[in-house]
Formats: C-alpha cells, sequence, structure tokens
C-alpha cells in the first residue's frame, strides 16, 4: 500500500518538545513532520507555503498564543486540519479549542501516547478528542441541550 | 388709715363743714329774728302806753292815777318778750309783768353760750307816767326758746344725716372695694410661686379690667416658668456638655454633662476663666476656650481638644453661639456644647487600621497570587516542556525498539512511566498553583473545571455546583478570592468530613455576590485537625474581608458543614433574558 504520508506541520516554543514529537513521528511511516514552527506568528506566515496535511499546534506559546494562530489559519484556509496541544486537562478549553475550529484536542499528558493515532484521525477530516474529555464534553453538550429545551 | 376710713372722714367733715356753716347762717338769723322780735315788742308797748296815756282812757274815777296805772298795767299782761314795770315815784316797785312760763323761759331751757350769742343790745326804755314811771326791758327768754328750739331740730337733723351717710357710705366702699382683698391675696399667692393663681371676673368695670390684666400676667409668667423649666431640664439633662460665659471669659453655667466629661464641679469652675480647659499650648488644638471665639463667630462642631481636671486630654466636637440678650441685642457672653468624640476618635481610628490591614492583606494576597502564577507559568513552561519532551523522546525510543531490542524497549516505558509522574505532579502543583483557566476562561468556567476534577478525584462524594446571575466579569481579585475559597472548601472537605455530598453555589443577585459551600459531613467540633482548618479559614475570612465583604462559618443545613461569604458586589439589573441558572454535576 503506497500512500502519501501525512504531512505535519509541529507548531511549539519549546524545541525540545519539537525534537521529541519529531522522533516519535518520525517512527512511523505515514507520518511525515514537514516542517516545524516556534510560534503562532511563524505558524500562520509558513502555512501557506507548507499547505500542511494536520498543523499540531501548542496552546500556550509566547506571543499570540496557539488559540488566536488556530482561529486566523481557520480564517485563511477553511479546510486547515488542526490538532491542538495543550498542558490544560480542563473540559472548557477543549471545548473552546472546537468551537475555534480545531478539529482535535490533545493533553500533553497523553500526547506521548495518543498522538500518532490523533494525527491519523484529524488527518482524515474527524474530530479527535481524549476519551475522558470526549465523555466530560457530551455530559456538558447534554446538559447544555436540556437547558436550552427548558 | 384704710381708704375706707379716709373716705368716710373726708364725708363727714364735709357734712360737719356744712353744718357748721347753716348754724352760723342760723344763728346769725336767730339773733336777727330776737332782736327785731324784742324791738318790735318795746315800739309796741310803748306805742300802747303812749296812746293809752294821752287819752286817758285808764283813768277810772275816783281812783288814783297810780293805781290805774297798775291795774291797766295789770290786765294788760306781758306784752311779747318785753317785762314791763312800774315804779312808784319814791322808788318802790308798783307792778312787774308776771314771768315767761318756766318751761318756755330760754334762759333756764338754753345754753348760755347761745344766750349770749343770740342775745342783743337794746336799751331799757323808761317814760314817766302818773305816780311814777313804766320801765320797758325787752326779755328774749321766749325768742331764746324759740330759736333754740328751732337750732336743736337743726342739729339733730345734720347728726342724723352725718350718721346716715357715713354709714352708707362705708356700706357702699366696703362693697365696692372687696375685689381689693381677693387682688391682693392673689398678688400675695403669686409671690409665693403659686402661678396658676387666677382672679374672677368683678362687677366694677375697672377691677375687672384689672382682674383680666393679672390673669393675662400670670397666663403669661407661667408660659414663662414653664419654659424656662423645659430650658432648664433640657441645659441640666443635656448629654452634651455645656457652658455658658460671660464677656470676661468667666463660666456662669455648667451643666451635669460637662461635670461628668471634664470632671470639675458646677461650684468648682463657676467663677473661674474658661481657659482653664484649654490644652497645653504644645497640644494641637486650634480653638481655644478663651472668649472671643465663641463671641463673634459661631463655630459648629468643630473637632477640638479639651483638658479635663485630671490633665486628659478629650476629644470634642465643639459647637458655640453668642449669649444675645433678646432685647437689646447685646451680646452678654458665650454658649459653648461639647460632645465627647473620644470614643469616636477611637472607634475611627480602629476602623482606619483595619482598614490598613485589609489593604495589607490584600496587597499580599495579590503578590502572593501575582509569586505563584509566576511559578505556575516557569513549571509549565519550562520544566512541563521537558517533561513532556522527555516522555515523547522515550515514547519514541519504545516504539522504535519494541522489536529490535527489548531491553531499551522496556527501560524506555520505564523512563516514560516516571516521566508521566512527574508531569502529573508538575501539572497538580501547576493547577493548585494558578488555575489557567480563570485566565483564560473566566470565574464560571474555572469554577466548573475544579469542581469536577475535584470530583473526578474523589468519586465517592457527589459534587453539585450551582450558577446564578452575572458571575462573569468581577476582575481578578474577586475571581481568584471566590476560586481560592472555594478551593479551600472542596480541600477541607477532601481532608476532613467524609462527606457523601457537596453543594457549591455562587449566586449574585441585586444585594451582591454570595458564595456558599455546605456538605453532609463531620460537624465543626469534630474537623479541626491541628489547627490546619483554623489556618483555612483565617485566609477564607482575611480573602473576604478584604474585599469588603462578609464570611460566615456553621454548621450545614443538615450535619455537616457550611460556610458562606458575601461580597457587596451588586449585579447591574438584568437588560434581558440572559444569565439563566448554570449548573454542572460532576463525581458520582
Amino acid at each position: 500500500m503506497t500512500q502519501q504520508p501525512i504531512r505535519v506541520m509541529l507548531v511549539d516554543d519549546h524545541a525540545v518538545v519539537r525534537m521529541g514529537f519529531r522522533l516519535l513521528l518520525d517512527g512511523t511511516r505515514d507520518i511525515s513532520v514537514v516542517a516545524e514552527a516556534e510560534s503562532g506568528e511563524e505558524a500562520i506566515l509558513r502555512h501557506p507555503e507548507v499547505a500542511p496535511d494536520v498543523i499540531v499546534m501548542d496552546i500556550s506559546m509566547p506571543g499570540m498564543g496557539g488559540l488566536a494562530a488556530t482561529e486566523r489559519i481557520r480564517a485563511q484556509a477553511p479546510n486547515a486540519r488542526i490538532l491542538v496541544l495543550s498542558a490544560h486537562e480542563d473540559v472548557s478549553y477543549a471545548k473552546r479549542v472546537l468551537e475555534l475550529g480545531a478539529l482535535g484536542y490533545l493533553t500533553k499528558r497523553s500526547a506521548a501516547e495518543e498522538l500518532i493515532e490523533a494525527i491519523r484521525e484529524v488527518a482524515r477530516g474527524r474530530t479527535y478528542l481524549e476519551p475522558e474529555i470526549d465523555r466530560a464534553l457530551m455530559n456538558l453538550s447534554t446538559q447544555a441541550n436540556a437547558a436550552l429545551r427548558m | 388709715m384704710s381708704l375706707r376710713f379716709r373716705l368716710g372722714l373726708i364725708i363727714s367733715l364735709s357734712i360737719v363743714v356744712f353744718s357748721l356753716v347753716m348754724a352760723k347762717i342760723v344763728v346769725d338769723e336767730a339773733r336777727h329774728a330776737i332782736h327785731e322780735e324784742m324791738e318790735a315788742g318795746t315800739k309796741i308797748t310803748r306805742q300802747l302806753l303812749s296812746s293809752v296815756l294821752s287819752s286817758g282812757s285808764f283813768l277810772v274815777q275816783n281812783e288814783d292815777p297810780s293805781d290805774a296805772m297798775r291795774s291797766f298795767l295789770h290786765g294788760l299782761g306781758r306784752v311779747r318778750s318785753t317785762e314791763i314795770r312800774l315804779i312808784r315815784d319814791d322808788g318802790t316797785l308798783s307792778y312787774a309783768s308776771p314771768p315767761p312760763l318756766p318751761e318756755r323761759d330760754g334762759r333756764r331751757a338754753v345754753p348760755a353760750w347761745f344766750v349770749t350769742l343770740v342775745t342783743p343790745e337794746l336799751p331799757v326804755a323808761e317814760f314817766d307816767v302818773p305816780g311814777g314811771r313804766v320801765v320797758l326791758a325787752p326779755d328774749p327768754a321766749n325768742a331764746l326758746f324759740d330759736e333754740w328750739t328751732d337750732l336743736k331740730k337743726l342739729i339733730r337733723l345734720a347728726v342724723g344725716f352725718l350718721v346716715l351717710v357715713n354709714v352708707a357710705a362705708f356700706w357702699l366702699l366696703g362693697r365696692a372695694l372687696r375685689p381689693i382683698g381677693k387682688i391682693l391675696s392673689g398678688l400675695s399667692e403669686m409671690e409665693h410661686g403659686r402661678l396658676d393663681t387666677r382672679l374672677p371676673r368683678f362687677h366694677l368695670p375697672e377691677f375687672d379690667s384689672i382682674g383680666r390684666t393679672f390673669n393675662r400676667m400670670a397666663e403669661a409668667l407661667e408660659d414663662g416658668h414653664v419654659e424656662n423649666a423645659r430650658l432648664a431640664r433640657v441645659a441640666m439633662q443635656s448629654s452634651d456638655a455645656i457652658l455658658i460665659h460671660d464677656l470676661d471669659g468667666t463660666v456662669t453655667f455648667w451643666n451635669p454633662a460637662a461635670e461628668r466629661l471634664f470632671g470639675y464641679r458646677a461650684e468648682e469652675i463657676v467663677g473661674r476663666s474658661a481657659e482653664l480647659l484649654d490644652p497645653p499650648a504644645d497640644e494641637p488644638g486650634e480653638a481655644g476656650s478663651a472668649p472671643g471665639t465663641g463671641d463673634k463667630c459661631n463655630v459648629d462642631n468643630l473637632e477640638t481638644r479639651r483638658r479635663a481636671r485630671d490633665g486628659r486630654i478629650v476629644d470634642i466636637a465643639l459647637s458655640t453661639a453668642a449669649l444675645v440678650d433678646p432685647a437689646s441685642g447685646e451680646v452678654l457672653g458665650g454658649i459653648q456644647g461639647m460632645r465627647d468624640i473620644t470614643e469616636r476618635k477611637r472607634a475611627e481610628a480602629t476602623q482606619r487600621e483595619l482598614t490598613e490591614n485589609r489593604h495589607f492583606t490584600q496587597r499580599m494576597q495579590t503578590r502572593l497570587e501575582e509569586e505563584r502564577r509566576t511559578i505556575a507559568r516557569e513549571l509549565h513552561d519550562e520544566l512541563g516542556q521537558f517533561v513532556t519532551a522527555i516522555k515523547t523522546i522515550g515514547t519514541a525510543i519504545a516504539n522504535r525498539t519494541a522489536d529490535s531490542d527489548p531491553e531499551v524497549h522496556r527501560n524506555a516505558g520505564t523512563i516514560v512511566q516516571i516521566a508521566t509522574r512527574i508531569y502529573d505532579g508538575v501539572h497538580g502543583i501547576i493547577r493548585q498553583l494558578r488555575p489557567s483557566t480563570l485566565d483564560h476562561l473566566g470565574l464560571p468556567a474555572a469554577v466548573e473545571d475544579l469542581v469536577k476534577e475535584w470530583s473526578r478525584r474523589n468519586p465517592e462524594t457527589t459534587c453539585a455546583l450551582e450558577m446564578e446571575g452575572e458571575v462573569g466579569g468581577l476582575g481578578e481579585a474577586v475571581n481568584i478570592a471566590i476560586y481560592r475559597l472555594i478551593q479551600e472548601c472542596l480541600t477541607n472537605v477532601t481532608r476532613h468530613s467524609g462527606a457523601t455530598r457537596v453543594d457549591v453555589a455562587i449566586r449574585r443577585d441585586a444585594l451582591g455576590l454570595e458564595v456558599e459551600v455546605s456538605d453532609d459531613g463531620k460537624g465543626l467540633a469534630d474537623r479541626d485537625e491541628g489547627g490546619r482548618l483554623r489556618l483555612g479559614v483565617v485566609g477564607m475570612r482575611e480573602r473576604v474581608q478584604a474585599l469588603g465583604g462578609r464570611f460566615q462559618l456553621g454548621p450545614g443545613p443538615g450535619s455537616g458543614f457550611r460556610v458562606a461569604a458575601s461580597i457587596p458586589i451588586p449585579a447591574v439589573p438584568p437588560t434581558g433574558i440572559d444569565s439563566g441558572a448554570r449548573g454542572v454535576e460532576g463525581g458520582g
């Protein structure tokens, strides 16, 4: 099966983190890191030129930060597939990130184990959430719906 | 001498004088009449005798003319008030007319003074008759008697009239002057302080007018007295110290409140200078109590100081006014009202200290939060990222060596496990230090996450969150205070309570913001372990009070424990159908 590898751009202000992710992803055959950016601004700048299949975006960076960068890139390229990485395990963040148009939300806690699978899911255009956050988010939206119905 | 007696005397004297004048006139009349009478009598007698003598008709034949004369005279008898005597040539009395009747003899029945007063001087007439001479002597006895009788009648009448008039005058005056007694006794009662004395109506208009004037005066006096008494009570019972001084600054009045405030008794300070109360020169107290300050300018509630008898400096609020004579407008001195504000000053100082303390606490909390945020950021940005990197690299190695080198694979797996634990530890610390949700998503989201995270870690306890009203946009200080409060409460529940349910509520309405955390676990008494709870409570209380709020701690609705804080940040009245109840249920 000769499939084009998933072209990934890593956006994180920590070089050592990018290095770790590159190492991890290079170990797969279907994912290839084609670009790295160390800030949201740089990611926005390079996105049209690189045109990655998936952007792995850290949420907390100096400067504009991951949330704003996600919003801007989505505004420029509505089809861009973005997986947001965050140190926050709070549901509120996940919710917010998805509202801004990202396809996936992954905590750094689970990143090592889940990143590869998450990139694959997002590359297919599917939403990716960790099971725990997924469950909590479902809960939240059920309540919201219930509240709306009242 | 009473008026009545004097009036009686005047009337009596008038009547007496009138009577005397009358008497004089009467006496003159009487004398005149007597004179006339006697003159007329003498004249008639003489004419009669002349005519008889010249005619000689009395002569009887053969008879001595002297005897004939005697017979004639005898037959004639007494001619009015003239005594007739016939004296013979030899000088012997031949005949004398009979004397007047004794009872009509004026000389005997009439007082001698009257006789002398009215008896006229009349010459004795003599003329010769044959055989002797006839002597005609006027005798006023009868006339005197008549006049005296008349006069006596007049005198009786005058005396009777005098008595009658006097009695009538006395009675009338007594009757007319009776109100004077009443007026006098009224005045006397008034003099003895019975100001409710009133006079009745009188018949005489003059007295009635006096009576009404008296009553009006009494009323005015009574009113004035009541008003005075009331003012005196006010001054004596006033809780403010009152001092009145004259133009020289000498104290003339000093009320009990002033005694209590300054320690001087009234008798000690009245008559002395008000400067006695001035604080020492080095003491900051601007308005002296010396005269002048109060004379010209009135001050109102000036905060100043005075020295009490024991040297203590008293903070007072001073109000002064000039003491003005209402009639002349002349300034007589000054009135000083002084209120003790030492307590208030002390309370103000305490309040200031408290406010300062709270500001200090607030600043400290802010600073603490800043520090925590910095440390959290450092941990997250540096340590956290490195741990993530270690984990990722470890995983990468493990993935690559899964088939080729089981030994390395296993070791890499261990590194990943350890790194995961470090990661959890670091992020646990970061969350404790600073809830990043608060910065990025606001208080409601942060509290929701806090409750959710707590529920995840305490699955045996149900935690319900209720939010009502606009809870977002409260500002950093309030946000962090509420967050920490709930965080601390939840930590306490984990540590101490053994509760099965916790209720967290944040409500905001027109009255303010209220935060309440209650559980069904152990009560307060069983919970205090080594003062840890106490310390936490102190921290919470300080945070709430620093925001001007009220902190309450007590038993829960059923059993358990309840913490409540109300912070005075009222909600803006809602403009739309926004801000409904929001709730998140977690745990179980």
